[in-house]
Order: structure tokens, then C-alpha cells, then sequence
């Protein structure tokens, strides 16, 4: 039951970090909720008996192509237009 | 809440991407006759992972080799031998972690094909940022450089426990290269006068590719195939076994550590040698 | 003896690739060298291989001991060999050419692609994996990226930045097919999915059709792709242009094949005997039928000579793929002479018109005027070029078009309507490649000073033109070697059972 709930509230919380990411004005916004859907995505995957991928998902989602985005933004502009 | 726009174009894109996701769960709800995906693993004797699990892949082709009638009977007609964690030696795959003896062993070139896959694009990221003008690295504040001090042998300890333990546990080359890069990342963002050198790093890089691919040779010297397993695989889930998964997955996490943390200093700062 | 030793045609340029950037450090002209050096020596193994195949028929090459459906292993048929050893001589020439520009910092790193072009092109050709050929699929989509944009200016990048996306979007499409395919029948290896492909539900197999046809798409250049594609040539190198033009096509009409004729391959008669599907083929076959109306509007509405070229090798790729959807002997040895054709002239053309333009402030058709007086090496290289393209009789691509309309007229069905957009198609390359070549003539100076020679430019051009003019005055060989081409990719049943093992499917 527990699980469930849980897994609810993963989905949910996928699915509006996902639709926040393209519908925000602001491009650094759009990156950090990209990493929080990639956060979310990785315990998903722990959740279902993939501790491989959720750690790969985890440094490389999380950590590495938020940074790269945010060096992105960094070179170009912040707001989209 | 922060603003947000929505404009015709983002609303035929959410449209397209739709219509295909709808598309793409479309083959879940097939009810047609014949083979079609299913939640439950109906298929599993028909699979071929099934016996990466079983580790008697070769039992199975020397099965079918032998005998001479129909090729799926001759699969499923394969015995099953008991793989039992901490007794059994000298299996066909030394690692305990089923990951890893799949991606390391069974699939071990596609592995080196990922690996190269990375190495291309940190080579494209370094052939594109050449004419860029480098950005100027700024002095973070007191707290920031501190606790990345603190923080990042942490950081860097749990990327190489990852790799070097891959064998037995989750984990392995790549995913311990990616923490190790965070550690890499998070130094030099917070301390401007950290002396990063890149030309160091590549050569670390592409050494480790360099004696990946070597040794994937040396299996078909010694083996008479690429990649085969030459190196005794000892007792399964033994810290010291499958001696070369070891030393693979430990090359591997050095290169893509290295890799990942060039190519990103390479967008912070622009590319250049030293 | 056993034939793993094969995949050292794909170890050999990784190796080097890895240790490039070591030797570099020394003296950066190493690398360009080894390049030169390695690409011979894979070019003479795989010569070497395809006679050993000539004579002993499909050979497999297993990977890590593991024999398939278990392991990753190469096939080595002749028709890979073929179209393998064409694309090592294109990649030579071009190579070539990259060796005779002056050393700079991005040098090793060119070299470093180059080497990864290569050994991405062996491994698609090769393998016996879908996984793993989706792998080298990546490999070869981010090579070929990083190459266009290597000029880096504002159309370079632009090109650069559209082949990325569509290739991104058509290896998501791969792999979701490929996943599909994993989930359904639970293995990789080409030979056991094509023996078992008909047990699929039929949604699935639609599914995976069209997967399949949108990763595709992009990559041979067709319909809804062309006009995208084409950009991606205009802003490239020139040695870049050679390899896209020529090496790339040739390893996406390879993939497309594989995909599509040795996977989705139904039981037609017995169980044994694969065909795909009549629906199937007329969609490939109005697809490219579309393709090459398109693109020949496009080449003749363009002036930049780079963006003519691009556009009728986007409608020799369509002409290919029509002959391809027709699918009996004839149409695919008509095929592997217009692939022959395409990528042998398609280099040439490149090569000898940027001599051509050199010096010219806009590279349009206007820089053509006068070529003949200032160039008359690389004018006549084009001339000859240009001529193969439009099947000029006692050409390569006289012989590849007159079979491929010949089988188009005996198939059944709409085949025979179609052919007719194969015979404007050629008017209209006759019209746009003779336009070219009028210029070539025409000077309005008296004086013309003739450009510097470049002989490393020469002697790339004269070895492909040598192989050209080889195949197209010696027809009894060249018919030989793509009449067995074609009789191996007809004969999917022997891939089949040489792979698995499975001496008596039959």
C-alpha cells in the first residue's frame, strides 16, 4: 500500500516536472525541474529491482546533464523569447 | 509559481508527441493473434536471457550444435545447472552481480561500442568549443569552496566503490565514472584556483582505451576470440574473482571519469590544452 | 581455422582512434598518416576476406566466446564485404585528401573521427546484432555530426545542428523498434528475429515496421527529409562531403537493407523462403518514388553547385530504394551498380568542383564559367563524373538505370506506373548535370590563368576514377561480383542457418 502511495506520488510528480520544463518562461527553471524528474525517474527505477540503472539515471540524469544544461543557459540567455 | 507561456507551436508539439505516445502504447493493448508484448513474462523459455541467468550459455549452444532436429526444442532441452552465491567456482561468468555478466561479458562489445559512443561526443563537444571564447571562472564564496572540499573525496570514494565492487554489487564503470566527474565538477565550479589540466586527463583517457581495447585483443590471441574471458574467474562473489571484469570495469570507470570531467570543463570554461 | 580474426577490421581503427591522441602529443602529422596506413590495411583484409567468402560461402565471426543467438557475433557475407571494401576506398580517397591540408590544432581530432567514421562504418556492415548495430548507428550519427561541423561557421553549424536532431529522433526510433522486438521474441541476433519475425501479432509487426522506416528515413536522405538533409552539405568540408555523400549512403542503404529485407521477411510458399510483404514494398516504393520528384525539383531549382550535388544524391538514394522495394534479382543487382555508381561519381563530382570553385567568391553555378581553361584536370574529372550520374552509355550508371527499368517494366503490379518518375527523374539530371558542363566551357575572358594543381586532390580522384573506369569497361566482372552480391542478399535462408548453426532447416 504503502508502495503504491508512493509510487503515485512519483508519477505525478514526473509528469509535472516534465510539463513545468516545457511550459516555463524562465530556461533555468526548465533545468531544474528536468533534475527533478530525473531524480524521481531513478527511484522509480529502485523501485522496480533496478538498482544499475537508478544509479546511472541518478549521477548521469541528475547531476551531469543538469549541469551541462545550466552551462547552456550560462553561454546564452536566460529567458525564452 | 514562476511565469509560463504557451504558444501555438508548443501546443502542436504536445499534440504530436501525443499521438505518438498514444502510438507507442498501442502494441500493449494488442489483441491480434500471434506473439505480442505482455506484462508478465510468458516468453521467458523462448528467451535468450534466460540463460545468461542460468549461466549455461554454452551448455545451451553445444545443445543445439548436437543435436539435429528442431532449433527451439533444442533449447529448452538444456539442463539446468545450479549457480549457488559463494560456492560455486569457475563458472562461465565470474561476476555475482547478473548485470555485470551481461554487460561485461555476454554483451561486452556493445560495451566497448557505448564506450566509444562517449569518447565521440566529448571529441565533437572539444571540436566545437575550440573557437569559443572561454568564459572567466569566478571566486565562489568561503562557504561554497569549503564544503566542496569536504565534500568531494566523499564523493570521489563512492565513485571508485562503485567501480571497483561492480562485480558484486549494482553498479560499475560507468555509473562510477559519473560520480566521479560530479566530484570533478563540483571543484571546479566552487574553487576558481583549482589547476585543472585537461591534457593530463586526456592522456589518462585515452590510455585506458587504449589498454581496453588491448586486452579485448589479447582475448583473441590467447582465446581465439575478441573479448573472451582469459583470466581465471575464482570462486562467485568473492571480492578477489572474475579478475578481468575487474580490471575492465576499473579502466572503464578511470576513462569515463575522465572523459566526462574534460568534457564538461570544457563547456564551462572553452576548450584548450592545459 | 576460425574467422574471429575478422573483427580486427573493426579493433584495428578503434585501437588507433584511442591512441592518436598519445602519438599527437609528438608530432601531429602521426595520426594522418597511420589513417592513410590502417585504411589500406583494412581495405586489403576485407578484399582478402571477400575472396575467402567467394569460395566458402556466409561466414560467421563469433565475439567473447559466445556462440549466437547467445553472443554477439559478425556475419560475413559478400554482400557486406562488397559494399564494405567500397566504402574503405572512399574513405581512402578522402583521407587523402584530409593528409594534404596543413596541420592545425583540431588535426589529431579530425584524425580521431576519421578513424571512429571507420571503424563505426565496419561495425554496422558487419555485425549480426541488431543492438549492437545500433550502437554503431549512434557512433557513425555523432561522426558524421562532428565532421559537418567542423567548419564552423553559421550554415555549418546550422546543417550540423538539423542532421543531430533528425538522426537523434531516428536512432529513439530505433531503439524503440529494437526494444519492441527484445520484448516480443527476447533476442538481438538479426538471423534468429528474421526466422521468427512472422510469429509477431500483426500490430506489433506494423509497430515495428514503422519504427524502423522513421529511423531509416532520415539517414537515406528521403522524402520528408531531403530538404533538411541537404543542408548538412552545403556548410561541410570537402573531404566531409566525400564521406557524407558517398560512405554514408552507402552504410544507410546497407542498414536499410538489413532492416527491412532480412528482418521483416514473411514465409512466402514454405517457411523457409522470405519475402516482405507487398504493402510494405509499395510504401518504400512511393516513398522514394516521392523522394526523387521532390529532390529533383529541388537540384533544379538551386544554384549553389554543393546543394545541386546533395539534391541528386538525395534522388539516386530514392532510385535506389525503388529498386530495392521491387525486390527480385535483377532489381537489387540493378541496385548494387547504382550503389556502385553513386558513391564512386558522387566523390568525384565533389572533389573535382571544389577545384573547380576554388578562388570563387560565391560558390555558385556562375564559378563554374571558364573551368575548362583554369582546370582542365578536374574538368574533365567532373565531366566524367557527371556523365556516370546521368548513365551516359558505356557508364556504370548506364548499366545500373537500363536494369533497374528493365525489372521495374517486367515486375508486377505498380511498379511499372512508376517507372515512369525514374525516366523524368534521369531527364531532369540530364538537364541540371549539362547545364554544369556547358559552363565548364564557356569563358568570357580570353586570358584565363590556370589555378595551382593540387596533386593530392589529383591522385584521390584518379584512384576512384581508375576503379570506375575499371567496372565500366570490364561488364563481365562487374556482373560477376554484383550478380553474387545479389544472389547472397537474395538468399536470406543461408544467412539464417549458417548463423544459428542449423545445417538442416531446409
Amino acid at each position: 500500500m504503502l508502495l503504491l502511495i508512493m509510487f503515485i506520488f512519483l508519477f505525478i510528480l514526473i509528469f509535472l516536472s516534465a510539463l513545468f520544463a516545457v511550459l516555463a518562461k524562465d530556461l533555468l527553471f526548465c533545468v531544474i525541474s528536468l533534475g527533478v524528474m530525473s531524480l524521481a525517474t531513478s527511484i522509480v527505477f529502485f523501485i522496480l529491482n533496478a538498482p544499475d540503472v537508478a544509479i546511472t539515471e541518478a549521477s548521469v540524469g541528475a547531476a551531469l546533464t543538469t549541469a551541462i544544461y545550466v552551462f547552456g543557459v550560462r553561454r546564452t540567455e536566460r529567458e525564452e523569447k | 509559481m514562476r511565469e509560463t507561456s504557451f504558444n501555438t507551436g508548443k501546443f502542436f508539439a504536445l499534440i504530436i508527441v501525443a499521438v505518438l505516445g498514444i502510438f507507442m502504447i498501442s502494441p500493449f493493448f494488442d489483441t491480434g493473434s500471434g506473439k505480442k508484448i505482455s506484462p508478465r513474462l510468458e516468453n521467458l523459455k523462448d528467451r535468450v536471457s534466460l540463460h545468461y541467468g542460468l549461466k549455461n550459455v554454452n551448455d545451451a549452444s553445444k545443445n543445439i550444435e548436437e543435436c539435429q532436429g528442431d532449433y527451439y526444442t533444442c533449447r529448452e532441452g538444456v539442463k539446468c545447472n545450479n549457480v549457488i552465491y559463494k560456492e560455486t567456482a569457475d563458472a562461465e561468468t565470474g561476476p555475482a552481480n547478473l548485470v555485470t555478466s551481461i554487460v561485461l561479458d555476454y554483451r561486452a562489445f556493445d560495451t566497448l561500442g557505448e564506450i566509444t559512443v562517449l569518447f565521440i561526443s566529448i571529441l565533437g563537444v572539444a571540436l566545437l568549443m575550440t573557437g569559443f571564447p572561454a568564459l572567466p571562472v569566478k571566486n565562489e564564496s568561503m562557504i561554497q569552496s569549503a564544503g566542496a572540499k569536504f565534500l568531494v573525496p566523499i564523493i570521489m570514494l563512492v565513485g571508485i566503490y562503485i567501480f571497483l565492487h561492480g562485480h558484486l554489487t549494482p553498479g560499475g564503470g560507468f555509473p562510477g565514472g559519473a560520480v566521479i566527474a560530479t566530484g570533478f565538477l563540483l571543484m571546479f565550479m566552487t574553487s576558481g584556483d583549482y589547476n585543472f589540466r585537461s591534457r593530463r586527463f586526456k592522456t589518462v583517457e585515452t590510455a585506458a582505451g587504449t589498454i581496453i581495447v588491448a586486452l579485448a585483443i589479447a582475448g583473441l590471441i590467447f582465446k581465439d576470440s575478441f573479448f573472451a574471458n582469459f583470466l581465471p574467474n575464482g570462486r562467485l562473489g568473492d571480492l578477489f574473482s572474475s579478475f578481468l571484469i575487474v580490471i575492465i570495469y576499473s579502466l572503464i570507470g578511470i576513462k569515463v571519469g575522465s572523459e566526462l570531467s574534460v568534457g564538461l570543463r570544457n563547456l564551462y570554461t572553452g576548450e584548450k590544452d592545459d | 581455422m576460425s574467422y574471429n580474426s575478422a573483427i580486427l577490421l573493426i579493433a584495428a581503427p578503434l585501437l588507433m582512434a584511442f591512441l592518436s591522441f598519445i602519438l599527437g602529443i609528438f608530432n601531429k602529422r602521426i595520426p594522418a598518416i597511420l589513417l592513410v596506413l590502417t585504411l589500406s590495411f583494412n581495405f586489403y583484409f576485407s578484399t582478402y576476406l571477400l575472396t575467402l567468402v567467394s569460395s566458402k560461402g556466409v561466414l560467421v565471426s563469433v565475439i567473447s566466446g559466445f556462440e549466437p543467438p547467445f553472443g554477439i557475433n559478425l556475419v560475413l557475407t559478400y554482400f557486406s564485404l562488397l559494399l564494405l571494401s567500397l566504402i574503405y576506398l572512399i574513405i581512402l580517397s578522402a583521407s587523402v585528401v584530409f593528409v594534404s591540408k596543413k596541420t592545425d590544432e583540431n588535426t589529431v581530432k579530425v584524425a580521431t573521427l576519421l578513424f571512429l567514421f571507420t571503424a563505426a562504418a565496419s561495425g554496422l556492415l558487419l555485425t549480426g546484432d541488431i543492438f549492437n548495430m545500433f550502437v554503431f548507428f549512434e557512433i557513425f550519427a555523432v561522426a558524421n555530426i562532428s565532421l559537418i561541423s567542423l567548419k564552423k561557421n553559421k550554415t555549418s553549424l546550422k546543417g550540423s545542428f538539423k542532421y543531430l536532431l533528425l538522426s537523434s529522433i531516428g536512432s529513439a526510433f530505433l531503439l524503440f523498434g529494437i526494444g519492441m522486438i527484445y520484448g516480443t521474441l527476447g533476442t538481438l541476433n538479426i538471423a534468429e528475429i528474421g526466422l521468427r519475425f512472422y510469429e509477431l501479432s500483426p500490430l506489433t509487426g506494423a509497430f515495428i515496421f514503422i519504427m524502423f522506416l522513421g529511423a531509416i528515413l532520415s539517414e537515406t536522405e528521403t522524402f520528408p527529409f531531403n530538404f533538411w538533409i541537404t543542408d548538412s552539405y552545403k556548410g561541410a568540408r570537402n573531404f566531409v562531403n566525400i564521406l557524407l555523400g558517398s560512405a554514408s549512403s552507402v552504410a544507410a542503404l546497407y542498414i536499410f537493407f538489413r532492416l527491412f529485407f532480412t528482418i521483416i521477411g514473411y514465409p512466402i510458399n514454405n517457411r523457409y523462403e522470405f519475402l516482405i510483404s507487398m504493402d510494405a514494398r509499395l510504401i518504400i516504393a512511393l516513398i522514394s518514388a516521392i523522394s526523387v520528384i521532390v529532390s529533383e525539383i529541388g537540384a533544379l531549382s538551386s544554384k549553389s553547385v554543393k546543394r545541386i550535388l546533395a539534391f541528386s544524391s538525395a534522388s539516386q538514394m530514392g532510385m535506389i530504394l525503388f529498386a530495392f522495394s521491387i525486390s527480385d534479382f535483377n532489381s537489387f543487382s540493378a541496385a548494387l551498380t547504382l550503389i556502385f555508381n553513386l558513391s564512386l561519381s558522387k566523390a568525384i563530382l565533389f572533389l573535382s568542383s571544389h577545384e573547380i570553385m576554388k578562388g570563387a567568391k560565391e560558390k555558385n553555378i556562375e564559378s563554374f564559367t571558364g573551368g575548362l581553361g583554369r582546370n582542365p584536370v578536374f574538368s574533365a574529372l567532373f565531366i566524367f563524373g557527371s556523365l556516370s550520374m546521368v548513365g551516359f552509355p558505356l557508364t556504370l550508371g548506364f548499366y545500373g538505370k537500363i536494369s533497374l527499368v528493365a525489372s521495374a517494366v517486367s515486375a508486377s503490379g505498380y511498379f511499372s506506373i512508376l517507372v515512369f518518375v525514374i525516366l523524368l527523374a534521369s531527364a531532369a539530371e540530364l538537364f541540371y548535370y549539362f547545364r554544369l558542363m556547358h559552363k565548364l566551357f564557356v569563358s568570357e575572358q580570353n586570358h584565363t590563368e590556370k589555378t595551382k594543381m593540387n596533386w593530392f586532390y589529383a591522385a584521390s580522384g584518379s584512384l576512384l576514377l581508375a576503379v570506375m573506369i575499371i567496372l565500366a569497361l570490364m561488364p563481365k566482372f562487374t556482373e560477376r561480383i554484383v550478380s553474387s552480391a545479389a544472389g547472397d542478399m537474395m538468399d536470406k535462408t543461408t544467412y539464417i542457418e549458417r548463423v544459428l548453426k542449423a545445417e538442416d532447416l531446409k
